[in-house]
């Protein structure tokens, strides 16, 4: 494909002509990026947006910002800047299906607002590995909630005891596992960093089973640890169009996506996660 | 003496009473060729008719004495007297104007535009395509199509055709009966279609009669010449990207005849010099285009008639390599290839019956198949003292494409003058390639992966009447009925067709239309390069056929007697249609289309003013559109209306050409245009893992408008031999830079920029054009 590229670029650029263009500069906006999950202290980082032409590669930190976490309209915690690049709370968390708005006011912008949920956690009943050296498959089961739209991350690590050389101490690592899979459910839905990213709209029904295959080692005195994140439609419709626009950035015949965006008036996500895990002893 | 008068007094009665019927075929007087959609009247009762696209017509009268006038565009019309007291076959030869010195054909009333029922139909004289400025000195019929109101360009400098809202796969293009695919030359800058092998093209973007389907937005109808049946004739023509040439002549003297036409590029081969001097190793690489057009034409008998045409044509863009370089005691050879190729092949067996004085049949047998590839091929020797030599290779191929094969019944019946009757069936069986890739080397057996074959059976059948209900009231009414079956999937459609017009004054009428259209196939394409790389496929169990609704009202006018006037305002609604979803490329060939696409609705409104003047010394036209086209799909920009990427509020044209002497001839184009709508990133915030381009939304933003002129002075002047003529055009005379695409660059500086591309300067040219 990328010779047709070639000879069309060819042919075109043997006439072209370029003019730049004035398009109406935009005024930066406030960005906010805050997941949340039910183990975590609340966290937000706030920045400001750029117009698409300028040169500068950072994004301005806004450090005096007034970031508060609202339940029912009532405030519930004001989130101090870290000193550093995040508004954190000191002791405050959010709960499982708790429904949470944010509002951020920083002055020269206009304030910008969210709000989302964190999912129940869905917990993995089994998994099986069975198999041999650089062949393993590994079952997982789980029950899905039913009367709601659930979506997923399933992803794999491997922890095991390992001896530093310089040292000669032993301490425990931890190392992504990458997980393959024939099931249908994922040529519809996409790879997720080292897992899979999915929603249960192909999920049939409520016991469900899925099949992966690594040809990583697992050697037997490791564990294997697989982490089923259950996300809002938020962090899901976002996570999806991120990956989406940076793995086409730069192809010229993929259509342009606009990436998810839950934030009133300014740019950014907020959205909440919950996490199970579980640990196979190999 | 008394019984007598009786008796003769009783005949005349009788035979005014009964009537007759007139039936034949109006041909050109000089080669034989038909002349489709000429037209018949009898003058005293103002009744009349026009040839059906095979020349034949049928006209039934009262016994009486009848004035036939007979007329065609560029032809000097006729008027025939006699007596009509049975019935008559009469052929009518009409001589072309522009033989005749000192002739000026001020008009053909009988054709008046506020006359017929039907809405949104142009017929474009091969004459008036011909004397319009051409691009690269090469006349493309679709571009001149693009200069009519309702009808919009793509990107800069190309062929396609955007009519009322719709997309190019919309369009039903037909040659000779067989629908052509892919119409692109040269990616899309000029159309496959031949100028001297065309006799007629007619444009059908609103009141559909029944008799066509199978797309949603226009019918582009285009019949090549039949060949002379009287003598050997040829033109060809040299320009500066292509020449041309016809051939045409009987095989038996009004009995048979031949027609063959063709066309190729030269930018291989002057490009070749300059890619010579370029590189270090030996290689080579360009593009051609060519193309072919035949037809055989067999009177058999008065009654019968058989044709069998084809149209084969090809594009090509290559580079070869090859280098052999030593190391040491060791040589290496290699040889590289790589390119892509597209092209059409039609081919149309069609057999004309007249069987009997009102009853025309057509039935042909058509091959249709369009096919696209990409490949590579890499071969290697090593050779080193000593050893056997060793070989590598690498072989790669990525092929789309559609094939059809079809039968097709049309049936015209004219029982009266005040009814005419066609009906008829076709049945198509289709195969589509949508894209497989094939991959073998010496590492790897045979590898092929990407979509899988897919057949599928579509039929229609319809009927329709032209139906002259009172002297101000005509409607053109009928059904078309449409079935596809793919994949054990039954999809079926009636689709209602109506159109009509009231006489408001003899000048004057109001017309109406609506139409349902159903399109049964779909054409993935990418976000608007026009690439051959577009690929149609059919509609599955899951992505269900496209469908629309077309409603027309408006005024036709016939102004001083020489100018046509029509102001059309239309409502178009689309479902089924299909898109990319975001993110979502053909260069992902391993994923299924179907998980590719979204599917959604669309809408088209808006209104078209046309001024035309079809004869005379000064002819042309003027229009204009103003019109709002919009699309949704679930999946794309939030599930919201967006601007579809063709949607253009003005599009202006003006095309005009002046006779200044018999041989010398002067035209101009101008042509208006709102800017092409985009999408174009305006701020970048920081996201999870990086940057984040935000969009407002789907093509929210417009390039800069598009307009353009173009001139052309053409001089004729006849010779031992026959005529020759030189064309002097000049594409893009005030040179505006129109966009083609926008991105984001850097100027000298460095610094960001949203920088618009455009592709043609002013372009003068030159051709040569002949005939003897």
């Amino acid at each position: 494909m990328r010779h047709i590229l070639l000879i069309v670029i060819f042919i075109c650029s043997a006439c072209e002509m370029a003019l730049e263009i004035d398009v109406p500069k935009e005024k930066p906006k406030l960005t906010l990026n805050s997941y949340f999950t039910t183990d975590s202290l609340w966290v937000a980082r706030v920045t400001l947006s750029r117009y698409i032409l300028e040169d500068d590669y950072n994004y301005a930190d806004v450090k005096n910002a007034i970031v508060v976490i609202y339940q029912n309209n009532i405030a519930l915690d004001t989130l101090e800047h870290d000193g550093y690049q995040s508004y954190v709370s000191k002791n405050n968390r959010p709960v499982n299906n708790g429904l949470y708005e944010i509002r951020v006011k920083a002055e020269g912008y206009e304030s910008v607002s969210a709000s989302s949920f964190i999912p129940f956690a869905v917990p993995i009943e089994n998994v099986e590995v069975t198999g041999a050296e650089n062949n393993y498959t590994v079952k997982v089961k789980f029950q899905e909630r039913l009367g709601e739209e659930n979506f997923y991350i399933i992803k794999a690590e491997m922890e095991e005891t390992r001896i530093d050389n310089q040292t000669g101490q032993t301490y425990v690592g931890r190392s992504p596992i990458y997980l393959e899979s024939d099931d249908p459910l994922f040529n519809e839905e996409g790879y997720y960093y080292d897992g899979f990213i999915f929603g249960d709209g192909l999920i049939a029904d409520k016991a469900v089973s899925l099949v992966f295959k690594t040809s990583q080692f697992l050697p037997e005195d490791s564990k294997l640890i697989i982490y089923l994140r259950t996300l809002s439609s938020d962090l899901y419709k976002y996570q999806i169009t991120y990956d989406l626009q940076q793995t086409t950035s730069g192809d010229p015949f993929a259509q342009p996506v606009s990436v998810y965006n839950n934030i009133n008036k300014g740019y950014g996500i907020f959205a909440g996660y919950s996490e199970f895990t579980y640990v196979v002893n190999n | 003496m008394k019984y007598f008068l009786l008796f003769l007094c009783l005949t005349y009665s009788t035979i005014h009473a009964q009537k007759f019927t007139i039936s034949g075929s109006i041909k050109d007087e000089e080669s034989g060729e038909h002349l489709i959609g000429a037209n018949i009247y009898n003058l005293g009762t103002n009744q009349g008719t026009a040839a059906n696209n095979y020349g034949f017509f049928s006209l039934t009268l009262n016994g009486d004495s009848v004035r036939l006038r007979v007329s065609y565009i560029g032809y000097s019309p006729k008027t025939i007297n006699f007596f009509l007291a049975q019935d008559t076959v009469i052929n009518i030869g009409l001589s072309n104007s522009s033989l005749l010195e000192e002739v000026v054909v001020t008009g053909t009333i009988e054709d008046k535009i506020q006359e017929s029922s039907r809405m949104g139909i142009m017929d474009i004289p091969i004459e008036q395509i011909k004397a319009m400025p051409a691009f690269m000195g090469e006349t493309d019929v679709f571009k001149v199509l693009q200069l009519l109101p309702g009808v919009q360009s793509g990107s800069e400098g190309t062929s396609g055709l955007y009519v009322r809202g719709g997309g190019p796969d919309q369009n039903l293009i037909l040659l000779d009966g067989v629908p052509v695919y892919n119409a692109a030359h040269l990616f899309g800058f000029l159309s496959v279609f031949n100028a001297d092998a065309i006799n007629h093209v007619e444009l059908i973007k609103g009141g559909f009669p029944a008799r066509y389907g199978g797309r949603l937005s226009s019918v582009i109808d285009i019949n090549m010449k039949e060949g002379n049946l009287k003598k050997i004739k040829g033109e060809g023509s040299i320009s500066l990207i292509a020449s041309k040439l016809t051939l045409e002549g009987p095989i038996k003297k009004d009995k048979a005849s031949f027609i063959i036409s063709a066309r190729r590029t030269y930018i291989d081969i002057l490009a070749r010099p300059f890619l010579k001097n370029a590189g270090d190793s030996e290689g080579d690489a360009g593009y051609y285009f060519y193309d072919l057009n035949s037809k055989i034409n067999y009177r058999i008998n008065e009654r019968n008639r058989v044709y069998l045409s084809a149209y084969l044509g090809n594009d090509k863009a290559y580079s070869k390599y090859k280098e052999t370089y030593d190391y040491d005691a060791r040589s290496t050879e290699s040889e590289d290839e790589a390119g892509l190729r597209w092209g059409n092949i039609t081919t149309a067996l069609r057999w004309n019956n007249i069987i009997n004085k009102k009853l025309f049949s057509n039935i042909t047998a058509t091959y249709s198949r369009y096919r696209f590839d990409v490949f590579a091929k890499y071969n290697e020797k090593i050779t080193e003292a000593g050893k056997p030599p060793v070989f590598e290779f690498y072989n790669s191929q990525y092929v789309s494409g559609i094939r059809d094969y079809a039968l097709k019944m049309d049936f015209d019946f004219v029982p009266t003058p005040n009814h005419y009757i066609k009906f008829g069936a076709q049945g198509i069986q289709h195969l589509f390639t949508p894209g497989v890739f094939n991959y073998k080397s010496n590492e790897e057996a045979d590898t092929t992966f990407g979509q899988k074959k897919t057949s599928a059976n579509e039929f229609y059948l319809y009927a329709e009447d032209d139906f002259l209900i009172t002297e101000k009231l005509k409607i053109n009414a009928g059904l078309h009925a449409s079935g596809f079956y793919v994949n054990s999937k039954f999809y079926s459609s009636l689709q209602p067709r109506i159109s009509g017009r009231y006489l408001l004054h003899k000048n004057l009428s109001a017309k109406a239309s609506y139409a349902h259209m159903t399109q049964f196939i779909h054409l993935l394409t990418n976000a608007g390069l026009g690439l051959p790389t577009d690929l149609w496929v059919p509609a599955t169990e899951n992505i269900g056929p496209e469908k629309s609704t077309l409603t027309s009202v408006g005024f036709a006018y016939y102004l001083n007697q020489k100018y046509e006037l029509s102001l059309e305002g239309y409502y178009k609604k689309m479902k089924g249609l299909i898109e990319y979803q975001e993110g979502a490329s053909f260069l992902d060939i391993e994923k299924d289309w179907q998980t590719k696409v979204a599917t959604g609705v669309g809408q088209s409104y808006g209104s078209e003013l046309l001024l035309q003047k079809k004869v005379g010394k000064f002819s042309g036209w003027l229009g204009y559109t103003l019109s709002w086209t919009y699309r949704k799909f679930d999946e794309v920009n939030n599930g919201k209306w967006f601007p579809y990427k063709y949607d253009r509020r003005h599009d202006t044209e003006i095309a005009l050409s002046y006779k200044l002497k018999e041989n010398k001839e002067f035209s101009v184009v101008w042509v208006y245009g709102t800017g092409t709508a985009l999408s174009l990133p305006t701020s970048t915030y920081e996201g999870a893992n990086g940057s984040v381009q935000y969009y407002e939304g789907r093509n929210e933003y417009r390039m800069r408008p598009y307009h353009r002129l173009d001139v052309s002075y053409t001089t004729k002047k006849k010779t031992k031999w026959g005529e020759r003529s030189w064309s002097i055009s000049v594409y893009n005379v005030y040179n505006r830079r129109n966009p083609f695409f926008m991105d984001i660059g850097s100027d000298r500086q460095g610094n960001k920029k949203f920088i618009q591309y455009s592709l043609f300067p002013v372009l003068p040219s030159i051709a040569y054009h002949f005939n003897f």
